[in-house]
């Protein structure tokens, strides 16, 4: 069970006194009914009402649910009960609640029995209407009107004890009203208690838990002045009623003395008569007697409400008579005679000395208890007054304390309030920073669509100020057609489930241009379930959308380079080894398309032997974490040998373990096949540049021996047939002579052969020492030098601006020598020969060209120009040895360049050559 | 042969006709008197260094050596080689004398410390004229150091 809380316990009490005291009247035990003894008595109704209302703060929470209706009802019930009490007690009738019946075995000072006290009443009214206001849904809302009525019930109970301890007679003498037992007053207390307890509970949910303190002291405070001004009121209506007590008996005493002289003055007369006899003292005789009677009938009237004194006056009534009627007939015997003087026997004789003794001894008495009387009021007027200026001075400082104190708690709670608010301007104006300056955008738009809100972020990003948009655009205003519809489709189920999650939007900037958005949006709704606006937060997702499309575009553009890859790419996962992504030369070379290789396993595309060689080769694979390369592996597919290059290794998932294995083949089969045909080639190669190098080593002795071995001989001829010319010249006739000369003739041409021959030969193997070279200046060197050996040409010669290259000089020195004296000699026989020397940049060669209008040559010969000894010409029209343009195309070739001509018989010819720019490799 | 004059041209020539010609040149143009021809390289190092065949020599070395190249047994570059090697014929000027122009030899000879390093021309005219001059100015014109 759970423990219970301070209302709960006080309810648990309330519930056993209530129903304690219930029981004592009904089973007629009069303890349970008094509970002090001497005590005034708990009335039924009062004890009913206190242990309903104990249930009421008990049983919600504990057997019954915390939301029980319980409370109200008996509030209800109390309340009643107690409103009808009060109506009984201030009009003084009975509306048949009191139930006198069950109190009518028992007797006590109660003037109406089973009436309740009429402070009582008001208390349990009070804690009736304290109870109604126990809802649970509505407590915080009237928390401070409950505890300033629960103070109420609690003051009403202090009061009722302090009275009954204190003030009894005080409080409780006047009017007559029934009293409020010593059991009620506590019970009252715990009750106020209770009900204070429980709005300190409910008033510690709200926002102010201590706001409800302040009634509640305004309460105690309303209740002490209240219940002092009625006391002074009661206690003022006292002290004047003794008052008139006092001014009573006085008058009393004066009546009592009048009729006391009255008397007095009878007895007077009556001895005067019987003295002196005359009929003047028996006459007043007579009408004092007949007087005093009626007196003191006057003052039994005045005391009339003390018997005592009623019983007192009476005696003396008949002794006054016997007194009268003995004095009476005293005066008949003086008249009779009898008695002639004063004489003490006459008076003896009819008693008027002892009566007149008993007479005052009886007005001793009465004078006495009037006296008493008399001191007895003026000190009960005395101490009314005094305990009246007590209480109203001790209550109005305690309801003015407890006032101040409320003022002093109000104060608390304003400045508690000015933090507060002061606390929420900050935290408003944090908020307002916030909301404004977040890095998404927020708007509220109301029912109809129009914007209510909208933050700095979103405001800058739309572009528009915010009187532009706030009250006057529509949340559609800033849509594009396409997010416009979508708002349509989504706004039924918005309104009715209250939100919108991460819907994609585009805005319209006031620029025209278009903001793609993620929007997520709250519903509000009024109390009544009516939707009122809508909260939303939108995220500027242009980013993520550039990167969804770089995503794509780079996806995109993986995917055609993996396909176009001209390799076969194989991706298979590592557990089962199923394919997951093959490239398109893959599926071309197994024949089966991405889809329906997804999901397969090596087993199910090739024969069952070669798929467990290649898993175990990946299993291997996966297992080493490295790469494997097998180089040069046949396989067969689709009855066709093919050689593969492979590489395979794993791709590690981000736990480091092998997530997919990548296989990377090439087809390697028409490669081998070229490389098979290279080896052969190059290996017949080898054999041939063996041959050549050994040709070559030949022909260079070969050289040698012409160079030694061919002039040796010529030298001879020519030496010898000079010696003969010198020693037997004179023996020759002139046919002789000139047959010598032939013969020294046809040997020095010889040896003009053998040296362009050698040279010619000497031009293959001799290095080439490449340097940048002036090709104009090397040109006008070489007309230089032409001009020196044969004299000034007689051709026009036009020079153009030569391009500058790389080459060796010497080389090219001859070659413009071969060319340009060529043109010279080609061109000699012409009328005006014109040479023209070029040359110009072209696709990253130097192109030179020398032309001449001279003899040109025939086309159809052109395969034998660049040839060694050939010749177009006679030698008796042009003379040469067919050397030079063939040293010309060797050198040429020899530097990376191109030579060719053009020709035309008798139009002339133009020779051309090109040279590489830039750096060569030799 | 034993020969008591000094010998003026040692000339090494294994192609009779070239010897005759340069030898009839020589005389003719009385540039020396005293020439002796040998016919290939040992010959001519036998000459030199008094051995072999001309062990008994006692006439001092020649002025000048003429040398062809190309010859049977040793070649002249070899020749040319033990020449200069020894100390004793190191100062002997030596002529090449060579119908190639071929740039390895005349490297190799001016490495060995050549004197001269002529080409013979093919014209007999020009022939003489070179070799006349070459044997001219070894000496006549040019002194030696004692």
């Amino acid at each position: 069970m759970r423990r219970l809380s301070w209302s709960q316990w006080a309810g648990l009490f309330l519930a056993v006194e209530g129903g304690a005291v219930s029981a004592g009247w009904l089973l007629r035990v009069p303890i349970w009914a008094y509970v002090l003894p001497s005590a005034t008595s708990m009335v039924f109704s009062t004890a009913l009402c206190l242990g309903l209302a104990g249930l009421a703060l008990l049983l919600p929470g504990t057997t019954l649910p915390r939301d029980s209706q319980l409370p109200n009802r008996v509030g209800s019930c109390i309340g009643l009960i107690g409103l009808a009490a009060l109506l009984e007690n201030s009009f003084s009738i009975s509306l048949g609640i009191d139930l006198g019946w069950l109190h009518q075995w028992f007797t006590d000072q109660n003037p109406h029995p089973g009436r309740m006290a009429p402070n009582t009443a008001l208390a349990l009214m009070t804690a009736g209407i304290t109870l109604t206001l126990k809802n649970p849904a509505r407590m915080d809302m009237r928390h401070s009107l409950a505890g300033a009525l629960a103070a109420v019930v609690l003051t009403l109970g202090i009061l009722g004890l302090i009275a009954y301890t204190l003030l009894l007679e005080l409080a409780y003498s006047w009017w007559g009203f029934p009293r409020m037992a010593f059991a009620t007053a506590i019970g009252i207390i715990v009750l106020g208690a209770g009900l204070l307890a429980e709005v300190h509970k409910v008033a510690n949910r709200t926002a102010q838990p201590g706001s409800y303190k302040l009634y509640a002291f305004l309460g105690m405070a309303v209740t002490v002045l209240i219940t002092v001004m009625l006391v002074s009121y009661g206690s003022i209506n006292a002290l004047l009623e003794r008052a008139r007590w006092v001014e009573h008996t006085d008058r009393v005493r004066a009546e009592f003395e009048t009729l006391m002289s009255s008397y007095n003055r009878m007895h007077i007369a009556w001895r005067d008569f019987l003295a002196a006899g005359g009929e003047s003292s028996l006459e007043e005789f007579d009408s004092v007697s007949h007087n005093l009677n009626k007196q003191l009938l006057n003052v039994v009237s005045l005391v009339s409400d003390n018997q005592q004194q009623v019983a007192r006056l009476e005696e003396m009534g008949h002794i006054l008579d016997e007194d009268i009627q003995s004095l009476q007939r005293g005066a008949a015997l003086k008249r009779a005679g009898q008695i002639d003087r004063r004489d003490d026997t006459a008076v003896q004789l009819v008693g008027a000395n002892f009566n007149r003794l008993r007479i005052g001894h009886l007005a001793d008495q009465i004078r006495e208890e009037e006296t008493r009387l008399l001191q007895g009021r003026q000190k009960d007027s005395q101490d009314t007054s005094n305990s009246m200026v007590i209480v109203i001075l001790t209550g109005n400082a305690i309801g003015f304390a407890i006032l101040l104190y409320s003022l002093w708690e109000l104060k608390r709670q304003n400045e508690a309030r000015d933090v507060l608010e002061k606390s929420l301007q900050t935290a408003n104006q944090e908020y307002l920073d916030l909301y404004n300056k977040a890095p998404c955008g927020y708007h509220s738009t109301d029912k109809n669509g129009v914007i209510q809100r909208m933050n700095d972020t979103l405001l800058s990003w739309l572009g528009y100020t915010r009187e532009e948009v706030v009250g006057k655009m529509r949340f559609s205003d800033l849509h594009t057609k396409d997010s416009l519809q979508r708002t349509q489709e989504h706004l039924q189920t918005f309104i009715r489930d209250g939100k919108i999650r991460d819907i994609e939007y585009e805005f319209v900037r006031k620029d025209g241009s278009t903001l793609p958005v993620l929007l997520n949006a709250v519903a509000v709704y009024d109390e009544a379930g009516t939707y009122l606006k809508s909260r939303s937060t939108v995220y500027d997702i242009t980013k993520r959308k550039q990167m969804e499309s770089e995503l794509h575009r780079s996806n995109a553009f993986l995917d055609s380079l993996i396909d176009n890859i001209p390799d076969i790419i194989v991706v298979k996962e590592a557990t089962e080894l199923r394919y997951v992504r093959v490239n398109k030369a893959a599926q071309q070379m197994l024949g089966y398309s991405q889809d329906e290789l997804a999901g397969k396993t090596a087993a199910d595309i090739v024969k069952t032997e070669q798929a467990e060689r290649a898993n175990l080769t990946d299993r291997a694979v996966l297992e080493g974490r490295v790469p494997v390369v097998i180089p040069d592996s046949p396989i067969r597919f689709n009855q066709k040998e093919f050689i593969f290059h492979t590489v395979k290794f794993p791709i590690l998932g981000p736990d480091g373990k092998p997530q997919y294995l990548l296989s990377i083949a090439r087809d390697v089969t028409a490669h081998k096949q070229a490389e098979e045909a290279i080896r052969e080639l190059n290996a017949s190669l080898q054999v041939r540049a063996a041959q050549l190098e050994a040709t070559n080593k030949e022909l260079e002795s070969f050289s040698y021996s012409v160079s030694h071995d061919l002039r040796a001989p010529l030298r001879a001829i020519d030496g010898y047939a000079l010696m003969i010319e010198e020693d037997y010249g004179t023996l020759l006739d002139a046919e002789g002579t000139r047959y010598l000369a032939q013969v020294r003739e046809h040997s020095r041409r010889m040896g003009t052969l053998i040296d362009d021959l050698l040279h010619f030969s000497r031009l293959g193997r001799q290095a080439i020492n490449r340097r940048e070279i002036d090709m104009g200046q090397l040109v006008r060197e070489v007309l230089d030098e032409l001009s020196q050996d044969e004299g000034p040409p007689r051709a026009t010669i036009e020079i153009a601006a030569l391009p500058s290259a790389r080459a060796d000089r010497a080389l090219l020195r001859q070659v413009w020598i071969n060319l340009i004296s060529n043109a010279l000699k080609y061109s000699g026989k012409t009328e005006s020969p014109e040479v023209r020397i070029d040359g110009h940049h072209s696709n990253g060669e130097a192109v030179y060209s020398v032309r001449d209008n001279g003899a040109g040559f025939d086309m159809a010969y052109y395969d034998k120009l660049f040839g060694v000894f050939q010749r177009l010409h006679r030698a008796d029209e042009f003379a040469g040895t067919g050397v030079g343009l063939a040293i010309v195309h060797r050198a040429i070739i020899r530097h990376g360049g191109r030579v060719w001509a053009e020709g035309e018989v008798g139009r002339g010819a133009c020779f051309y050559f090109t040279l590489p720019m830039g750096e060569v490799d030799d | 042969m034993t020969d008591l004059q000094p010998v003026e041209i040692l000339l090494v020539e294994d192609s009779d006709a070239d010897a005759e010609m340069i030898l009839r040149a020589l005389r003719k143009r009385k540039v020396a008197n005293h020439m002796t021809w040998v016919k290939d390289g040992v010959e001519a190092l036998d000459f030199v260094f008094c051995t072999g065949v001309h062990a008994g020599r006692n006439n001092g070395n020649p002025k000048l050596i003429m040398l062809d190249i190309k010859m049977p047994k040793l070649n002249g570059i070899e020749v040319l080689r033990r020449l200069k090697a020894d100390d004793a014929t190191r100062k002997i000027p030596v002529v090449m004398l060579t119908s190639s122009a071929e740039h390895s030899d005349l490297d190799e000879c001016y490495k060995l410390g050549v004197n001269s390093y002529l080409v013979k021309p093919v014209e007999f005219a020009a022939f003489t004229e070179v070799v006349t001059q070459a044997g001219f100015y070894w000496t006549v014109m040019n002194r030696m150091p004692d």
